[in-house]
């Protein structure tokens, strides 16, 4: 019997109402393990090329992993898995929570979902039972109601309901899917691709114990971890203060994204920072599966606005996004466009930067009243971004344009709005600055999915002036030594290809990036044990590593398949512009490096140079021959 | 005197927000740290700027500029104790 897994992938066509189950074997589960990797070979085996994402034929995969529901801290969350309504490239999205492991519990590894319903449905998954649901009073009701309604349906408090929003429903190009209302598959738009299904949510339940083949070494790791996560500098700030501990810090050094990028100092950081956070507005902080950091925050206010703690709280890239890239100095206002987008189903990373744009577009005079809906679309003007949140929620005017995501905006705009669009593929960066963090930013460029932050460590985490600790735990890798954050070089370049196919991995296996990336509290070591613990498998580094590549490496066939070449790995304008004032101005990112650098990766990657296609031999290596 | 800022959640372990230090010539920025906590007399914060594993868990800034411990410091300079500027 198999260890881990359940050995069943539900399908479920839409259309035609077919409910199937596919059985593979241990050689699939242990190549492809979960998450993106294995919705990945789903959509190269089972879709064809230049589907369009909001097609029927479309394929959306949920996907946990080998280990996933683990009952240790980091092994709570899943994948969603499908072409990105966004970018047209290929759309992962992960989140952590207590579906994921819910998924696992209620009988199946992973669901594939095709077609269309001809009504809106939701699916409801219960210890290996699978229907198919009305959800005709559910459409175009928010993701609170959605949950409370199907919970109270089902007669069961304890079924994690993971949906979308009306957002999703009217086809946002970055509508997000909401599980327990606060934990987000949020980048790329997948929540837009379930709503062209007319798939409004699915439910699940399940009290299967997970078969482990050694469940006292999975125990004795988890309690070391909660024992001991407090010694890691970054895992004891996560839990007092969440992710948006860093804000402060980001804004000394003049790195935090600020006004659509143009600068990295904002004046109003401190009333946005998770310090002023914690003095008024939070409530508590609240976790995911078997984990004891907390690192989530739930907020309440009344004043100036009313704050809803049933949405959860806003994190740093929330803060930032909706904060000091809108200018916006607020923290209840900030709070309440958090709550709107998990009401809505929304990215907060994409509108944030999305409204920024529109904000620079507004005044630069691109745009004006006569576009903004009579809103005074300036930076700082908080309840502007509120009201613009609502626009693109209900797709009224503006609201509609901004729907489609800063690149399609700034099509529609014209006049070289295009230069003030900070996104990479389409999707919207991340509120780190390249610049300054140079690898972070060549993951931008590279990365499949586009603008996405969490590629590789970030380079404040082995440069000259990081903790010793960091370092240490990044030997393993045969990474032993520090670099330059700013920019990128030989050294730098060697990193990120070790260490794309680290948090490839992490993926793979849906794990925690807080818990698991180089410098956190679990150690490399640890992971290989807890996760040989759990199959049975006498797995290694390498094996995983090896794991991360294949997933960086059919994300790569599936793009090239779609169209996209070594063109479209590249930086937005404002990157290659000097950064304005504060602490790090006149940072800047070289275009001539970055070409130099893409040529290098390539070869490193054993790419074909020109396109950046897997050359045969890579996908031989890498056991997908089938995709050669 | 150097004015040591402890930021983010090491303000809530130290107590307060900062402290001013007495330094003599030739401390370096780890020097003064070391003091400031003696003077703080917190372990936790301890534990969480000098860990167990070794060298320094924070991230430093000096006059607002990243540094490392080993820098010399001056009279009326201001060290800023953060938590290391990671992914969020």
């Amino acid at each position: 019997m198999p260890y881990g897994y359940n050995g069943k992938i539900l399908k479920v066509n839409l259309s035609t109402k077919e409910i199937e189950v596919d059985e593979h074997d241990e050689y699939f589960y242990r190549t492809y393990m979960g998450g993106a990797t294995l919705g990945a070979y789903y959509l190269l085996t089972e879709m064809k090329p230049k589907t369009d994402a909001f097609d029927p034929e479309a394929l959306l995969v949920f996907a946990a992993s080998v280990v996933t529901g683990a009952p240790a801290p980091g092994f709570s969350r899943y994948s969603v898995i499908s072409k990105s309504p966004l970018t047209g490239a290929i759309g992962d999205s992960q989140s952590g929570g207590f579906w994921g492991a819910e998924l696992k519990f209620s009988g199946y590894d992973a669901i594939v979902v095709k077609g269309k319903a001809d009504e809106p449905v939701y699916l409801w998954l219960n210890d290996g039972n699978v229907e198919i649901r009305s959800a005709a009073h559910l459409w175009g009701e928010t993701t609170g109601y959605t949950q409370t309604t199907i919970r109270k349906e089902l007669g069961d408090d304890n079924i994690r309901v993971l949906s979308i929003g009306p957002a999703g429903e009217r086809l946002v190009r970055f509508a997000c899917i909401i599980s327990d209302c606060k934990h987000v598959n949020g980048r790329g738009g997948l929540g837009a691709v379930m709503g062209s299904k007319n798939l409004k949510a699915i439910a699940a339940r399940g009290h299967a114990e997970m078969e482990m083949k050694d469940r006292g070494t999975v125990l004795k790791w988890a309690k070391w971890f909660s024992n001991n996560y407090r010694d890691n500098p970054v895992n004891a700030g996560l839990q007092d203060l969440g992710t948006a501990e860093i804000l402060m810090g980001m804004n000394l050094d003049g790195q935090l994204p600020t006004r659509n990028f143009q600068t990295g100092f904002f004046d109003g950081a401190e009333a946005i920072s998770a310090e002023a956070m914690r003095a008024t507005i939070l409530k508590k902080g609240e976790g995911c599966y078997a984990c004891p950091v907390k690192c989530k925050r739930v907020v309440k206010a009344k004043s100036p606005y009313q704050v809803d703690p049933f949405y959860g709280g806003p994190e740093y890239e929330t803060l930032a996004s909706l904060g000091s890239n809108c200018g916006v100095s607020d923290i209840v206002a900030v709070a309440k466009g958090n709550e709107l987008c998990n009401k809505y189903g929304l990215d907060t990373i994409s509108i944030g930067a999305t409204i920024a744009f529109a904000m620079e577009c507004y005044e630069k005079k691109i745009i004006d009243k006569k576009d903004t809906n009579g809103l005074e679309l300036s930076f700082g003007n908080a309840a502007a971004m509120l009201e613009t949140i609502e626009l693109i929620a209900q797709r009224k005017g503006i609201g509609d344009i901004l729907a489609e995501g800063s690149k399609r905006a700034a099509e529609k705009f014209g006049k070289e709005a295009d230069k003030l669009a900070v996104h990479a593929k389409g999707l919207e960066l991340g509120m780190h600055d390249g610049r300054i963090k140079g690898m972070v930013g060549f993951g931008y460029a590279v990365s499949p999915v586009g603008g996405d932050h969490v590629v590789v460590e970030h380079d404040t985490d082995f440069d000259f002036n990081a903790p010793e600790i960091f370092i240490e735990q990044m030997k393993p890798l045969g990474l032993l030594k520090r670099c330059q954050t700013s920019g990128m070089d030989y050294q730098k370049i060697r990193m990120f290809c070790y260490l794309q196919f680290h948090f490839s991995f992490i993926d793979s296996l849906c794990l925690c990036v807080f818990a698991f990336a180089p410098v956190r509290a679990y150690k490399m070591s640890h992971l290989v044990e807890i996760a040989s613990a759990v199959t049975g498998w006498e797995l290694s580094l390498w094996e995983m590593m090896k794991l991360g590549e294949r997933r960086v490496n059919m994300f790569r066939v599936f793009n090239n398949r779609e169209g996209f070449t070594s063109a479209d790995d590249w930086l937005p304008e404002r990157l290659f512009e000097p950064i304005k004032d504060g602490p790090r101005q006149g940072a800047v990112y070289s275009r001539q490096e970055l070409k130099q650098m893409l040529q290098l990766y390539y070869e490193l990657m054993n790419w074909e140079n020109q396109m950046g296609v897997p050359t045969k031999a890579k996908l031989i290596e890498l056991d997908l021959a089938w995709l050669a | 005197m150097v004015n040591v800022k402890f930021m983010g959640s090491l303000s809530i372990v130290a107590g307060t927000k900062g402290i001013e230090v007495a330094a003599v010539s030739g401390d370096t920025i780890g020097t003064v740290i070391e003091k400031a906590i003696v003077l703080l007399n917190k372990a936790e914060l301890r534990r969480r700027v000098f860990p167990k594993s070794g060298g320094s868990g924070v991230t430093i800034m000096l006059n607002n500029r990243s540094c490392g411990a080993n820098e010399k410091v001056q009279d009326k300079d201001e060290i800023c104790v953060l938590p290391p500027m990671s992914g969020g």
